[in-house]
């Protein structure tokens, strides 16, 4: 595989993870998180926690990295599985972006909510890799849902 | 206990700190899930004692379109994902 989603040097993945989780810190687009790399065992790296975001957006992240060649923090890793559920707390789902199942939606997919509506969801295939996104991605797109949702998001203007 | 490091540690760590967390990471990774795959075995059994199904029948359901995937059962369905990895 090659592009954006092509096995890379285990620190690098972390060193471009760390750099843009610091870059929507300091926008302040992204208030917390607790994302933690784990050694998952059988061959994997897991990476886990809770982003939360501005206007009560949640990001949950579930990620398995297979170690495919090599030892060490320059061990070569790629991202076999993912689950990027966001949510607005106390309001609904916004969207999730997941790998295929095993018997249904077999393929990469994104459910998208009507989130201010009734809560329904469709699915949209990903039809090209390189529409797959990374998680800063879905950071990218979350903060545009924040911006066309702002008023809706934030209902009580500070006085 | 599988080793971890939280992302903000990472941050705040000079290089060669992050090196050897990083080792840590990596090698722990290449050993059997061992604990792990308890744990992940415990995640799925919780799901399955809270929908009563077993996991074959929560994947028939969602076949035939009997279920509907929620993010709750999307989460189920990761670890299911897991498991069967890790025990490849």
């Amino acid at each position: 595989m090659t592009g954006k989603h092509a096995a890379t040097r285990f620190s690098t993945y972390q060193q471009v993870h760390e750099n843009r989780t610091e870059q929507f810190l300091r926008e302040g687009f992204v208030l917390s998180e607790d994302l933690r790399f784990e050694e998952f065992g059988a061959g994997y790296i897991s990476l886990s926690g809770t982003m939360l975001c501005e206007g009560g957006i949640v990001l949950d992240v579930e990620k398995l990295l297979e170690v495919v060649e090599g030892h060490g923090p320059h061990a070569m890793v790629q991202t076999v599985a993912y689950r990027y559920q966001a949510y607005v707390l106390g309001r609904g789902n916004i969207l999730r972006y997941e790998g295929p199942h095993p018997t249904h939606n077999q393929f990469h997919h994104v459910h998208r909510y009507n989130t201010f509506g009734d809560g329904d969801d469709r699915v949209e295939p990903i039809e090209t890799e390189d529409a797959r996104p990374t998680l800063s991605e879905v950071l990218d797109e979350l903060r545009e849902f924040y911006y066309e949702h702002i008023d809706e998001l934030n209902p009580w203007p500070s006085p | 206990m599988p080793y971890s490091v939280r992302s903000a540690d990472l941050r705040s760590m000079t290089p060669e700190e992050r090196y050897e967390e990083l080792e840590k990471i990596v090698n722990g990774a290449q050993l059997p899930l061992n604990g792990r795959g308890r744990v992940i075995a415990a995640k799925i059994r919780t799901f399955e004692q809270r929908y009563e199904i077993t996991s074959a029948q929560l994947l028939a359901a969602l076949k035939n379109g009997s279920c509907k995937e929620t993010a709750e059962i999307s989460l189920w369905l990761f670890w299911l994902d897991a498991k069967a990895r890790g025990d490849r």
